[in-house]
């Protein structure tokens, strides 16, 4: 019996050997992996990929490879899902089923010789993964700094935990359907659904509290590889192996079993019959001779072409609906996109309100993929229909002309579409009306559905349909519609840039409540129609091209074509070409003549350059601007604007300056017009238009002490089109831009270097230091917000179209109309740093006052007038920020604090003097419901923070060098932080530190260099605002608020108003230790000056009554404290350090929370609470870092009873 | 005559000669196309149907050149072909309507009483709610006619409709089939001589994508009258009279082989002239005694 088994499999083994397909998949999979692991490596100049690795990470270390493998697993499904699907259906396919079926074979074991044979085959030919990884890693071209020694085991480890278990797994899954149905179409169904349910549970994974969610709903194991190694340090990601532990064990034992379980359901309940054809029902057996002659003795032939179009397009369109897989794919559409809605927006926990483009975008995210499928899979459907039912030959024998049958099968898809994007639309409003906003726009639901979306699916349509008839291959038209898709992901990374050739693309759209579409609507719809000419063509040429009858050969095939090309037919191909020539043209003519085309390697090529040429005069004295006095003209209709700044310059160095480099508009920005003046004599040293760099030569030198007036005059106005995004701060609503935009900088600007070392590298450019070190005393004297420039008195006029308000920092003097024009002069009081920003708008304007004693700051909000929701949590924002800050650390500056809207073109909130620009994306319209223990009040939150940037960023200005940002990010983070706290209670800010801790955790994870501690950050995100807010936080716990609120006054004291040389974050660090006693220094140190983790694990909890119905709980703790290198090494240390520690109720109130010391190693804590205890934690509110902050948690049980012990 | 065909050859990419020079004029009413499988019936129906495309030769009916003005001959045929399929989950009535829209009958009133007449002739009235894919073959088969008349049909092309069929559906087929012969043309291809003699005033006889013959099935009769002898043998002396003679066909009766051969002159032997039939005309010329 065994024997037969193994006879079996060795057939189906030799059947694959001698079949073409398995060498083509063998060798396209090994392609593939060896064209990522070069790429990913660096190998190939211009590309850059990687896969959800750092670039820490060796590309060959244990962790890439399970990641590699994973993530190619995932499309392997494509070959698993027809080689275990033919491994059950061929039989029924080819007919042969009556014959197997009736051979004494062993009927189970013959199922499962098929299913080990695909396994066998499948694990082969996937073996082509590690191969090719192998090989790349062995290529001349990639770094040698990305790769570490090949170890077997790594690869086989991999292969082991994912590959072959995930095969296995869809194996079976794929098995069951196909036993069960015995047809190929259910499992290419299948197929699909599991294919995007991956891609969905990618998606959950941005869900912090998912975690666990997301690592089991992804069946490849991908998540679950990456939650695993999340937290681990470059280091062990370097040299750890990846085995069944964690998130991965879970993972596997989850699919792993649902796969056996699938096997054995198939096996087990397999139908062991051939196919036999289905009893018919009795035939009418009507007698013969009633044989009725009446057909009508006229008939009118109209043969109208519109009828028949109609009809086939009613008839086609039915036929579509009626799929039960266009009904599954369309329920699990829909599903997902309730589900998906849950997280409308969501920020820090908060979800925003449902406005309609928030709802758009999210269904571009989620629903846009199940039309994407339906097209793909029903285009084949609706072009082969006739043939699949063996139909063709009758109505190809009908009078009905090709046009009226194509055109018929055409509008079908479109109409499917557009039926698909109607169900969008209900879905939509129902959403909103779900979350009670019933601001429904149905104008935008219609424009932006039935005009842009479906704009691009008629083109894509079009080509999917050129595709299934040109080709005469339903499945080659399939392989090269996602070819297409593919292409379409991967042509930006690889190079291919220019929107002339990516078909469909087109320029920058985005809805903006504020902007609307804004006037990038015109350039977006001439790109559409540019593909549109060529959609038409191809249309054309499918009409052409069309089978009708048998004309399987090519030779019939061409000889229709001709035949077919009448004059009408040749004229509609030359109108189409002529018109798509014509649109290449002008586009050509667009972004290419008037505007400049820049590829990437281009620009890296231009950023070596300026690095290699003028990095020698990045510390040279320059002269310091003392007063701008700017004139703005915004033209908001034309999005244009006209730039006058005037300043008043001065060498306030010790020394006669030489040199002036300043930064320009260089030549490949058409859309600026610049003139620069000087009122002294200087000359033109070099005049380098290609990279935008002006020498000027001071003739003779500027004295010390001179001052001289410099004008810049520039004009922005966009011209033609560009092929890169155009620019978004010049609008029609909602202009906003600062003072580096379209003008000049004066300097040597290190920002324009290239900052990827993995790019840096392949130029062999020596590596890149993010910033100076803490103590480079020459970069101490450039600051890290205005470069060498820092105090000047401001003034500006602005003028803007009569409907608008136009804002620049300052204090509004006059306001009047001239020329049909709006001015607003605007006036600082006193000196401001050289950081100023200009806005336009028409806004609604909400004015409050914060007074105290005799201190009144106005408070204005300028809002979009449907954005109402938070203006009054901005409101008392900003006035407990000026409680809180007036009181603890010093005035603030203004007599004014405004926030002003601008459209979500970028999604940040930024502080300048007085004015804070708020993106409408974060804020405005967030949904924030203080009864929810999971919101945070962001709209809040960002508003003190920003008003925290007046004093860390507008009163300290660091210098810019390592730390920078601790006294500017970190402290507003942290300080905003209390002023939250006072707001919300002090147990509310577990939910945000949380939110912090992992964050910082995954940054960590994913550091591109080295992990630096606080006072030596290098503008790394996830250190400066994650680490600096719970450092901050922590020492905050221990040492006292009011402690470290003076040590932070007195450094604010100390340094407020400075000019070079600037203030450096180990001045506050050494101020801390000044205010905090000694034995406190080494968690000053800790927690600023180095990187340190814990790990507090909870071994066993319990609790007892206690005789005065009090509860004593008891637990013991694992505690390690671990020092941490910057490539992540990590060495335990000895502590003892008290922490909280957290009693809460069932229902997560806190019955006890107070500290209690630990120490290396074990712990064990008792203590005693009033009422029925449930949980127990460790730094419940998660501010310590602790690497996995998820097992800090235990649930109590009761302790067992003394008797029972013995 | 209704339709003449002239020179008209084909071969396949695969390199099958589909069609040798074929000549055939096609007068008004029944007309039978006979031949083995495999002899080009169905290649020369599809290219009569618009359906393919001939290397050379012409096709013309009543003065339309069907190889050029296909969409012309294609508002005057009606043509079922010998294996089709029809859609999932659509009535009989409800697919007729479809397919007469395509077939230009725009008015709705009018398509309305020409399925219902059609229903009533294929008698399919009492199930036109059913599903076409639950038909049974014979239903399904009249359900094909039913398309194929849809219009005015003047050419109507049936490809060996009564292959499966049993004997009482394949005379309901007859019967509608000669209630509409009259008045258009009807090609019948069949390799089942019975269908030509009981239905066809004309047919051909084609073999090896060549025309053999055309005639009256009268005609047919009377050309081979007296050229037909039988005997009756033992099984096993089957294969020494093939030797010596031109065997047109052979069957069993009560444990004996009745062998009938081709002869112009009376065999050496136990043999007698009988009545000839259509079929030993056909394998005569199949197996090449008559050129």
């Amino acid at each position: 019996m065994m024997n037969s088994f193994l006879a079996n499999i060795k057939f189906e083994l030799n059947i694959r050997r001698k079949s073409i397909s398995t060498y083509v998949y063998f060798l396209m999979f090994f392609c593939l992996s060896l064209l990522m692991g070069v790429v990913a490596g660096g190998g190939i100049q211009g590309a850059i990929v990687s896969f959800g690795i750092s670039n820490k990470v060796f590309i060959n270390s244990s962790v890439a490879i399970t990641s590699f493998v994973s993530l190619l697993s995932a499309f392997s499904l494509f070959i698993t899902a027809p080689a275990f699907g033919q491994a059950v259906v061929k039989d029924y396919a080819y007919q042969f089923d009556q014959i197997i079926y009736s051979t004494p074979i062993q009927r189970r074991l013959f199922l499962a010789s098929r299913f080990v044979a695909a396994l066998v085959f499948m694990s082969l030919v996937m073996s082509s993964v590690g191969l090719g990884l192998w090989v790349a890693t062995m290529m001349p071209t990639v770094l040698k700094t990305v790769v570490t020694s090949n170890r077997f085991v790594a690869y086989a480890l991999s292969y082991l935990v994912i590959m072959i278990p995930n095969i296995f797994i869809f194996g079976s899954i794929i098995f069951l359907i196909a036993s069960k149905t015995k047809k190929m179409a259910p499992v290419y169904i299948a197929m699909i659904l599991i294919f995007m349910g991956w891609m969905m549970s990618g998606q959950m994974l941005s869900e912090v509290e998912n975690k666990m969610i997301a690592s089991l709903a992804d069946p490849f194991g991908i998540n679950a590889t990456s939650q695993t190694t999340k937290y681990w340090s470059a280091d062990q990601q370097n040299t750890n192996l990846v085995g069944f532990e964690g998130y991965i064990l879970y993972n596997r034992l989850l699919w792993g079993g649902l796969g056996l379980v699938c096997l054995l359901l198939s096996l087990s309940s397999f139908n062991f019959s051939p196919r036999l054809p289905k009893l018919k029902k009795k035939a009418d057996k009507a007698p013969i001779a009633e044989l009725k002659y009446n057909l009508p003795k006229s008939l009118t032939l109209s043969y109208s072409s519109l009828t028949m179009f109609w009809r086939q397009l009613r008839f086609e369109y039915k036929q579509v609906f009626k799929s039960i897989y266009f009904q599954t794919i369309l329920l699990a559409g829909i599903c997902y996109m309730f589900v998906a809605a849950q997280n409308v927006g969501k920020m820090y926990g908060t979800n925003t309100y449902p406005v309609t483009y928030m709802v758009l975008d999210l269904m571009g995210g989620s629903f846009d993929l199940f039309i994407l499928i339906i097209v793909t899979f029903f285009a084949g459907e609706v072009v082969w229909r006739d043939r699949d039912q063996k139909t063709q030959q009758i109505i190809d024998s009908y009078p009905v002309p090709n046009g009226v049958l194509i055109a018929a099968k055409y509008f079908t898809l479109i109409g499917v579409v557009a039926t698909l994007l109607s169900v969008v639309i209900v879905s939509g409003v129902i959403i909103q009306a779900y979350n009670g906003y019933t601001h429904f726009e149905l104008p935008l639901y219609f424009k932006h559905l039935y005009g842009i979306r479906l704009f691009s699916y008629i083109n894509l349509i079009s080509l999917i349909f050129f595709l299934q008839v040109v080709t005469n291959n339903k499945y080659l038209a399939h392989g090269l519609t996602v070819a297409y898709y593919l292409f379409n992901i991967w042509s930006s990374p690889m190079g291919f840039e220019h929107k002339l050739y990516n078909f469909n693309s087109t320029t920058y759209l985005r809805y903006s409540d504020m902007n609307k579409y804004g006037h990038f609507l015109t350039n977006f719809l001439i790109f559409r129609f540019y593909w549109f000419t060529f959609a038409a063509l191809l249309m054309v040429l499918a009409i052409l091209f069309w089978q009708r009858g048998n004309l399987t050969d090519f030779k019939n095939r061409w000889l229709e074509f001709r035949r077919r090309c009448t004059p009408l037919a040749k004229g509609g191909l030359i109108a189409c070409g002529l018109l798509f020539v014509g649109m290449a043209s002008y586009i050509f003519y667009n972004t290419n003549v008037l505007n400049s085309y820049v590829t990437t390697k281009q620009s890296e090529k231009r950023q070596i350059d300026y690095e290699a040429k003028y990095s020698k005069y990045r510390y040279i004295p320059l002269p310091e601007s003392q007063a701008v006095k700017a004139k703005v003209d915004i033209f908001p209709e034309k999005a244009a604007a006209d730039l006058e700044y005037a300043y008043q310059m001065k060498n306030v160095t010790s020394k006669p300056i030489e040199t002036l480099l300043v930064d320009l508009p260089d030549k490949y920005s058409p859309e600026i017009t610049f003139d620069l003046t000087f009122s002294r004599n200087v000359q033109i040293d070099v005049d380098d238009r290609e990279l935008g760099v002006r020498i000027y030569k001071f003739t003779p030198p500027l004295a010390v002490g001179e001052s001289f007036e410099m004008i810049y005059k520039g004009r922005f106005a966009q011209i033609g089109i560009p092929n890169g995004d155009p620019v978004k701060q010049i609008v029609e609503n909602g202009t906003f831009f600062n003072n580096s935009a379209f003008a000049v900088n004066l300097g040597y600007n290190p920002e324009r270097e290239i900052k990827v070392n993995k790019t840096r590298a392949k130029y062999k450019l020596s590596n890149r230091q993010r910033m100076p070190d803490l103590n480079d005393a020459q970069a101490r004297n450039l600051n890290a917000l205005s470069g060498s420039e820092s105090w000047i008195d401001f003034e500006a006029t602005i003028s803007t179209s009569p409907d608008q308000i136009a804002i620049a920092p300052g204090y509004l003097q006059k306001t009047w109309e001239e020329n049909g024009r709006k001015y607003f002069h605007y006036k600082m009081d006193k000196k401001i740093l050289n950081f100023y920003s200009f806005l336009s708008g028409r806004y609604k304007v909400k004015k409050d006052q914060w007074v105290s004693g005799k201190d009144v700051v106005n408070i204005e909000i300028y809002y979009h007038p449907e954005h109402e929701y938070n203006v009054d949590r901005m409101i008392d924002a900003t006035k407990k920020t000026l409680d809180y800050f007036t009181k603890n650390f010093g005035p603030y500056q203004f007599t004014q604090y405004r926030v002003i809207e601008f459209p979500r073109y970028a999604g940040f909130a930024q502080s300048f003097p007085n004015t804070i620009p708020f993106s409408e994306a974060i804020g405005f319209v967030s949904h924030v419901r203080p009864e929810d223990p999971k919101d945070v009040d962001f709209p809040f939150f960002v508003t003190a923070h920003e008003l925290a940037h007046q004093w860390w960023g507008h009163q300290v200005i660091p210098a810019g060098v390592q730390g920078a940002f601790l006294v500017t990010e970190s402290f507003a983070e942290y300080t905003a932080l209390l002023v939250m706290e006072k707001r919300y209670g002090h147990e509310k800010m577990k939910r945000f530190l949380r939110e912090e801790l992992e964050t910082y955790l995954w940054g960590r994870r994913q550091e591109n260099e080295y992990e630096s501690p606080l006072v030596r950050s290098e503008g790394q995100t996830y250190i400066h605002y994650q680490k600096g807010s719970l450092a901050l936080f922590t020492l905050k716990e221990y040492v006292g608020e009011d402690v470290l609120n003076a040590a932070i006054k007195d450094y604010l004291n100390k340094v407020k108003y400075q000019r070079a040389p600037f203030t450096i974050a180990s001045e506050f660090v050494d101020i801390v230790k000044k205010h905090v006693p000694v034995a406190q220094h080494e968690l000053v140190s800790d927690l600023l000056e180095k990187i340190v983790v814990f790990e507090h694990r909870p071994v066993s909890a319990d609790y007892k009554k206690l005789a005065d119905n009090k509860f004593e709980v008891r637990f013991k703790v694992n505690s390690e404290k671990m020092y941490s290198d910057k490539d992540g090494k990590e060495t335990a240390a000895e502590f003892s350090q008290p922490f909280d520690v957290g009693v809460l109720n069932d229902k997560g109130d806190y019955l006890y929370l107070k500290k209690h010391t630990f120490k290396q190693g074990e712990n064990e804590v008792v203590l005693v609470v009033d009422k029925m205890p449930a949980k127990v934690s460790v730094d419940p509110l998660n501010y310590i870092i602790d690497k996995t902050p998820d097992d800090n948690t235990l649930t109590l049980s009761e302790a067992a009873k003394e008797s029972k012990k013995l | 005559m209704a339709l003449s065909i002239k020179n008209l050859s084909k071969t396949y990419s695969n390199g099958v000669h589909a069609l040798k020079n074929v000549n055939l004029n096609i007068p008004k009413g029944m007309f039978g196309l006979l031949g083995p499988n495999g002899a080009g019936k169905s290649s020369l129906m599809r290219t009569i149907a618009t359906l393919q495309d001939a290397d050379t030769g012409t096709v013309e009916f009543n003065s339309i050149n069907a190889l050029l003005e296909k969409e012309k001959l294609r508002s005057c045929l009606g043509y079922l072909p010998q294996e089709f399929g029809v859609y999932p989950k659509i009535s009989a009535e409800e697919l007729l309507d479809y397919l007469a829209t395509l077939k230009g009958i725009s008015n709705t009133k009018e398509r309305k009483e020409l399925i219902a007449g059609l229903l009533d002739l294929t008698n399919l009235t009492g199930a036109k709610k059913r599903a076409v894919a639950t038909y049974s073959g014979g239903m399904k088969q009249r359900f094909g006619i039913a398309q194929a008349l849809i219009g005015k049909p003047e050419l109507i092309i049936v490809d060996e409709p009564t292959a499966g069929l049993d004997p009482e559906e394949r005379l309901r087929f007859y019967n509608i089939l000669s209630e509409i012969g009259d008045n258009v043309t009807v090609i019948l291809s069949t390799h089942i001589v019975s269908d030509v003699s009981d239905l066809c005033q004309n047919f051909a006889i084609i073999n090896n994508g060549q025309v053999l013959t055309q005639a009256t099935p009268q005609a047919a009769s009377a050309a081979i009258k007296g050229k037909i002898w039988s005997t009756l043998v033992e099984k096993d002396a089957l294969s020494a009279l093939e030797k010596n003679h031109k065997v047109v066909a052979s069957k069993f009766t009560m444990g004996k082989l009745l062998v009938k051969v081709y002869a112009t002159e009376k065999p050496a032997g136990a043999f007698e002239v009988i009545e000839p039939q259509l079929e030993d005309f056909y394998f005569s010329h199949i197996k090449g005694y008559i050129q």
